[in-house]
């Protein structure tokens, strides 16, 4: 059991996501004012970015094409995206739970959490080991564009609420269940 | 060059290309208003470098580890030319996200060219050879971390370092264009490069990217002399270049007022300004000839008929403003642009005073809120809002701060919104 839960580095995911938690709480109402850029973003912000590129290392092939052999592999297969999303959650939602300015910047800094998780769950399976480019190429991508004034990310995910981010989180979870990462 | 085809084909940077292209394109069309001018569709398509140099050192950083395994190395350092194995992956990998960037760039240009007749590259070319250079340099840095740490840390060590270069570039030497290219937000037109700041940074990345091969190839293939003493001239060279961007003081700023000759879109109302804005003057002197005439049935008389735009403005003439964001290739000029134009009928030496006259001033700010109501058809039809705002524009036009009557105009919009 043990082994199988460090082949898949389990351990140190959910250490990381653990400690993630705590600085996601103390920092839950900073922002933080990036270099060379114009304005500061909300730190939940990259606590949602680093969280989702942590919490995606169980769903890496660890026995590439001989996972297939494996007899239980379906069954354990299921349930590595369900854990990665209880870690994620474990390691985002401090910065959301009881902070006195939620509402509308914790409900973009969620929507944002929840379509990084789903695009990064869908990435381990269309690109395996590559996912990481997809999470961090959009993690990017949002804090620039965030910081130039007008901030067009925020307003978009606002509009969007938390349902479609949410369903999508399920859809790739299922996706991943049914497929499992792109080998090779 | 068959080892440059072997690792296009093998790179990660392959697989990766669509989604480098989709980050250039999210930045370039997460703005408007860029396209008024080229040297501002250049400078904002590069921005993306900021991105896409991380994100290529990344993938160089994780070929260098995943791609190049022991079996590899042992046979390059037994061929005469395997030092340039790691170079040529990253050459590889360079390629990609220079290509990306090649293609938001390419869209960038013919949009301004051809829909909206920006003209004028002018002095702004030269970032066509900082962006590619700045993505070498950043590239270079991962193959770096890649053959230091071979492990899943590479590759966002990678990101980090880069950003991590830049973001020091931007403290120490007061340059946000070290292994990426600084992009500009606001309308460039009047301005240009400085020429010296931008030899030195593009020297600067280069030179890094020379250090950071060097580096590489002593790492990747045992103690060369050779790979020793270039590392180190590169090295030297970095140096000196970082302490011309301190004897230049690029924190001052690495941008100067452009010296070309104005030029104007003449008619009813003129406008003019440096040529590199001549497609902005043609749209803001049809919507500013309709406002006059709007403002003239409505009973105002308008003085001022030439109007500069604010980087070439004199004394002789009204101040163009213009949001280019805001500017519609067929609509005009934003209407508090037209109003805010022409209450400014003249650039009063008053206003440069280190404490300028608050009557001037608030004139200006109650006549334009008169004007873009009376423009809009919100309101200002009364007789005394009229002459009240009669007699603030001849003050203006005569920069007269003691014949500004005393006046307080709300807009329509503000008494909505109180």
């Amino acid at each position: 059991m043990i082994a199988a839960l460090a082949a898949h580095r389990w351990r140190v995911c959910a250490l990381v996501c653990g400690l993630l938690s705590v600085v996601a709480y103390l920092a839950r109402d900073d922002v933080i004012q990036l270099p060379f850029a114009d304005d500061p973003v909300p730190a939940r912000m990259l606590v949602a970015m680093v969280v989702v590129a942590a919490s995606l290392t169980p769903l890496y092939a660890t026995f590439p094409a001989l996972a297939t052999t494996f007899v239980r592999e379906p069954s354990v297969r299921a349930a590595r995206p369900a854990g990665v999303v209880v870690l994620a959650m474990i390691g985002f939602l401090p910065a959301v739970v009881g902070s006195p300015e939620a509402g509308r910047s914790a409900l973009v800094d969620t929507s944002l959490f929840l379509s990084l998780l789903a695009a990064g769950i869908l990435a381990a399976v269309v690109l395996g080991d590559h996912a990481w480019f997809v999470v961090t190429g959009a993690s990017l991508t949002v804090l620039f564009l965030e910081a130039l004034p007008g901030a067009p990310v925020a307003a978009a995910l606002a509009g969007m609420g938390l349902a479609p981010p949410a369903v999508a989180v399920l859809v790739a979870s299922a996706i991943y269940a049914a497929r499992g990462p792109r080998t090779g | 060059m068959t080892g440059l085809v072997i690792w296009l084909r093998r790179t990660t940077a392959r697989t990766m290309f669509p989604a480098m292209v989709a980050v250039t394109l999210a930045v370039l069309f997460s703005r408007s208003g860029w396209a008024w001018d080229l040297g501002h569709a250049v400078s904002w398509a590069s921005s993306s470098t900021l991105l896409l140099g991380p994100l290529s050192a990344g993938v160089a950083a994780f070929d260098t580890w995943r791609q190049r395994g022991r079996g590899l190395r042992s046979v390059e350092r037994s061929a005469l030319r395997g030092w340039q194995g790691t170079l040529t992956l990253a050459v590889a990998v360079w390629t990609y996200a220079a290509l990306a960037w090649a293609t938001a760039m390419a869209l960038a240009i013919s949009i301004s060219t051809f829909r909206y007749e920006g003209s004028g590259l002018g002095t702004w070319w030269p970032v066509l050879i900082q962006a590619p250079a700045a993505l070498l340099g950043a590239t270079l840095l991962g193959a770096v971390i890649g053959s230091l740490v071979r492990g899943v840390g590479a590759a966002p060590l990678a990101v980090g370092a880069v950003y991590a270069t830049t973001a020091m570039a931007d403290i120490v030497l007061g340059t946000r264009s070290v292994l990426a290219v600084e992009g500009a937000t606001m309308s460039l037109v009047g301005l240009r490069p400085r020429g010296d700041v931008l030899a030195v940074t593009l020297a600067l990345d280069l030179a890094l990217g020379a250090a950071f091969a060097a580096s590489v190839v002593r790492r990747e293939h045992g103690r060369s002399r050779k790979a020793l003493v270039s590392a180190c001239a590169a090295s030297l060279a970095v140096l000196a270049c970082a302490t011309g961007l301190v004897t230049l003081d690029a924190r001052e700023g690495h941008l100067e007022p452009s010296t070309a000759e104005r030029v104007c879109v003449l008619g009813d109302v003129e406008v003019c300004g440096p040529p590199e804005g001549e497609a902005i003057y043609r749209v803001a002197q049809r919507s500013l000839a309709a406002g006059i005439s709007q403002l003239e049935t409505a009973g105002l008389e308008l003085g001022q008929r030439t109007y500069d735009h604010a980087s070439a403005a004199s004394s002789r003439a009204g101040v163009l403003s213009v949001d280019t964001a805001l500017l519609d290739r067929d609509g005009g000029l934003d209407a508090w642009d037209v109003a805010s134009t022409l209450s400014t009928p003249l650039l009063c030496e008053e206003f440069f005073d280190a404490d300028p006259p608050v009557e001037l001033l608030e004139g200006q700010w109650n006549l334009a809120s008169w004007m873009s109501d009376v423009l809009s058809g919100a309101g200002g039809v009364a007789a005394d809002e009229r002459s009240a705002a009669q007699k603030t524009l001849s003050a203006l036009e005569r920069c007269a701060p003691e014949s500004v009557p005393q006046w307080a105009y709300t807009s329509a919009e503000l008494r909505e919104a109180e």
